[in-house]
């Protein structure tokens, strides 16, 4: 912790020397040095006016020195400046007041016009604000801004290759290459678009835009005051970026790193955390997607059957074609998911009561979210349970004498939950009602007893619901009522039998 | 709160004069959360008061709370100390039981209320009485030159209080997993157990696992050992994992920040905690100390 305020102040005092300080807007104390300072240098003329103007703008606000700053006699005249600048920094502003506690003073003290220190700070905020190290790290010269426009922005073929040569074209051109970060950075944004933000190689490349050698540190200081921060802050930005995208580095990027960074930089602190952690969630996914994922909306609906019907291990996948059904409008393709279990349940069940075809419900198969419907039917009320009461003493039943039993009870499968029993599962690549009728007939050649009992057909209307998807959210109240979705649940009940 | 002023006068202090770098160098941090506190709106009310109205609300709360105190003590003297669990019975944290109160014992946070994003979420009690989470996450990124990633939907439990309404610890040092039963999306919801400890270093302490949910009609029975959680600051991973304070949790949450824009849907049951006597595993992460100086 004290080591790294110290690194930050050393790092101060390396960069921005004192001519920042005599520019610095909010202390008056460095009037005094600039006036020092400018007996040598007066000879400077860009440099003059300059300072002359910062001067002469903090010496009227204060209202009480009209003459000129700068003068060419001898040093006697720059100590009275000195001194009268001291007085008026005790009698004028504490010194502590700095920007934002004016700003949140501001609707109370409009009204009172009696101090003079705040319109000092006042007129000074009009000024632009002096940028922030990630903004200075970001502008690029027209050199750099030339290579991103003409080879990333203007691209026609976005591929990996016209990737690789943006960085081929910034290595190959002549000079020093100054502004690696501002490159970096630019690059980065454009991974996406590129279809790269998931590949390694091309993550490799870009860090090796970076030199070797140059930049690992020789003391035990340097190492202690950040090596060249900004490149080391701008290496951990991308390492993060991969993280982000799931990509694990391999032993080779170590490699680069230690050649460019040395055995202490961050971002081989950084490497080193993620090769620890990232390994160790990668497998974890009880249900294993292929990478990359497949594009196909039918790849897609096997995968989330597969998801949904692992609760049994029993059951089947069958994907079915809707153009061989008679009397078929839709002519798609129906992925349904059933258990031998679930067959034997069907045929069990009562044929007046009737079954429900519900959806279209979402699954999420990794990025990707699929609609699937079921075929449920209401749980049943008159099931048998065992009735023990556990705590009772007075009646335990002896088990040498009471084996002879003439009804057992099973335990409920998996199929049957507490709010329904689930027959079968299926998506199709319409989602619409004729085609759920076609699934129904498809299952009707294995379960023959579909013709018999009575199906309703409840699906929600959806249109809410990508209302929302388009709107992304908005704040407004009404858009929280269509996201939960349960109020505008549209239900429209059709009698069908098959 | 009060603090708002002397966050403001630490952050003045430290500002431009000291160093240039990314990270503020505050020498204290603030229990406020970064200023992102919002104040409930029974709280803004209570702010308009008067001051004998003030006092006697807590001369009120002051009555009610000795007879809770009387009440627990009676309740704790038939039960007994809880010196024996039994192995695999479940000891119900919350469970859904269709009753409008079930509300009230969770706290839904969404970017949206600190305009950090635009996702919304909503607790609801379905047909079958039970929790059901659901609403939309949303990962657009508000243009106001700060923010580089948003999209967060967090689920919490009312965190467990005193009679005399001071903070208390989940004492989960018997057991060894915590249960759930849930109904999900296809999507990863991870589960959270804070640390609340006062000191500023500590404070945003927490443990994570991650539920991979299978989706479906089927309920899942979920069972996270406490040994696989790991420890995070701030939602980053640190390297050295402690094993988890079993004795002081402060509360318990779920969240979904998976990156994907879409709807999402989760069903609670119940959540609670369980002895398994055949798991003695304190951690399933390396306790060794490398020669690397990684902190």
């Amino acid at each position: 912790m004290f080591s790294k305020i110290i690194t930050h102040s050393f790092r101060f005092l390396n960069r921005e020397s004192l001519e920042f300080r005599l520019v610095s807007k909010y202390n008056t104390r460095y009037i005094s040095c600039s006036a020092i300072q400018f007996s040598h240098k007066q000879k400077e003329k860009g440099y003059e006016d300059d300072v002359k103007n910062q001067t002469e703008n903090e010496i009227t606000n204060a209202k009480e020195i009209n003459e000129p700053v700068v003068n060419d006699d001898t040093s006697k005249e720059i100590q009275k400046h000195i001194n009268k600048n001291q007085q008026l920094r005790i009698i004028d502003r504490p010194r502590f007041v700095g920007k934002k506690i004016i700003k949140s003073e501001k609707e109370d003290k409009q009204k009172e016009d009696d101090t003079e220190w705040y319109q000092y700070d006042e007129e000074h905020e009009k000024e632009p604000e002096e940028k922030s190290d990630e903004e200075k790290d970001k502008q690029m010269s027209k050199y750099t801004q030339d290579i991103i426009t003409n080879s990333l922005v203007k691209a026609k073929n976005k591929n990996k290759e016209a990737f690789l040569e943006c960085i081929r074209m910034y290595e190959r051109s002549s000079g020093k290459k100054r502004e690696r970060v501002a490159f970096v950075y630019g690059a980065m944004k454009y991974m996406k678009e590129f279809g790269v933000h998931k590949d390694l190689s091309v993550y490799k490349k870009l860090i090796e835009v970076f030199p070797k050698e140059t930049m690992v540190p020789t003391n035990y200081f340097q190492t202690l005051f950040m090596h060249y921060p900004r490149e080391q802050y701008c290496c951990i930005s991308l390492l993060e970026q991969m993280e982000d995208n799931g990509v694990i580095p391999d032993p080779e990027t170590e490699t680069i790193l230690l050649n460019i960074f040395g055995q202490n930089g961050i971002p081989l602190e950084k490497f080193w955390k993620m090769m620890y952690w990232m390994p160790k969630f990668r497998n974890l996914n009880p249900w294993p997607v292929p990478k990359p994922l497949p594009n196909d909306p039918l790849e897609l609906a096997k995968l989330a059957m597969i998801k949904i019907s692992s609760v049994d291990v029993e059951s089947s996948i069958s994907v079915h074609q809707t153009e061989d059904i008679e009397d078929s409008i839709d002519k798609t393709w129906v992925v349904s998911a059933m258990a031998p279990k679930q067959k034997e349940l069907l045929l069990k069940h009562d044929k007046n009561t009737p079954i429900y075809v519900e959806g279209p419900f979402k699954i999420y198969v990794a990025t990707e979210s699929v609609d699937y419907f079921i075929l449920r039917a209401e749980p049943l009320k008159n099931r048998k349970f065992p009735e023990m009461n556990t705590d009772d003493v007075d009646k335990i039943p002896n088990p040498y004498l009471d084996t002879h039993t003439t009804e057992v009870i099973l335990p409920p499968s998996v199929h049957e939950q507490f709010d329904g029993t689930f027959f079968a599962v299926c998506a199709t690549g319409m989602s619409t009602k004729d085609s759920l009728l076609s699934w129904i007939r498809c299952l009707q050649k294995d379960n023959p007893i579909l013709g018999d009992i009575p199906i309703i057909f409840t699906l929600r209307n959806v249109v809410s619901e990508k209302k929302n998807l388009i709107d992304g959210g908005i704040k407004s109240e009404e858009s929280r009522k269509l996201a939960s979705g349960l109020e505008n649940v549209n239900e429209s009940v059709t009698d069908k039998e098959c | 709160m009060t603090l708002h002023w002397g966050r403001l006068l630490v952050q003045n202090v430290s500002k431009r004069g000291f160093h240039s770098s990314k990270c503020r160098p505050m020498f204290h941090e603030f229990p406020d959360k970064d200023g992102q506190q919002i104040k409930s709106k029974e709280e803004r009310e209570w702010e308009k008061w008067s001051l004998k109205r003030k006092l006697l609300l807590e001369f009120n709360l002051f009555k009610e709370g000795i007879k809770e105190t009387y009440r627990n003590y009676i309740s704790e003297f038939k039960r007994g100390p809880m010196i024996v669990v039994h192995p695999h019975e479940v000891d119900v944290l919350m469970r859904f039981t269709g009753q409008p109160k079930d509300k009230d014992k969770w706290i839904v946070t969404v970017d949206q209320d600190h305009e950090m994003g635009y996702s919304s979420a909503t607790l609801d009690i379905t047909r079958d009485s039970k929790g059901m989470f659901h609403g939309f996450l949303d990962t657009k990124i508000p243009k106001d030159g700060k923010m580089t990633r948003s999209g967060f939907v967090n689920l919490r439990l009312v965190p467990p209080m005193s009679p005399f309404k001071q903070k208390i610890y989940y004492n989960w040092e018997l057991y060894t997993h915590i249960v759930l039963r849930i109904r999900g999306d296809g999507r990863v919801y991870s589960v959270n157990l804070h640390l609340e400890t006062p000191e500023d270093v500590t404070m945003y302490d927490t443990y994570h696992y991650f539920i991979w949910t299978r989706g479906g009609p089927y309920w899942q029975h979920v069972r996270i050992p406490f040994s696989k959680f790991f420890m995070a600051y701030k939602g980053r991973l640190q390297t050295s994992t402690t094993p988890l304070k079993q004795n002081s949790i402060g509360s318990f949450s779920m969240t979904l920040a998976d990156k994907i824009t879409g709807p999402f849907c989760l069903e609670i049951d119940y959540v609670g905690v369980e002895y398994d006597p055949s798991h003695i595993e304190e951690t399933a992460y390396e306790q060794y100390h490398s020669d690397l100086k990684i902190y």
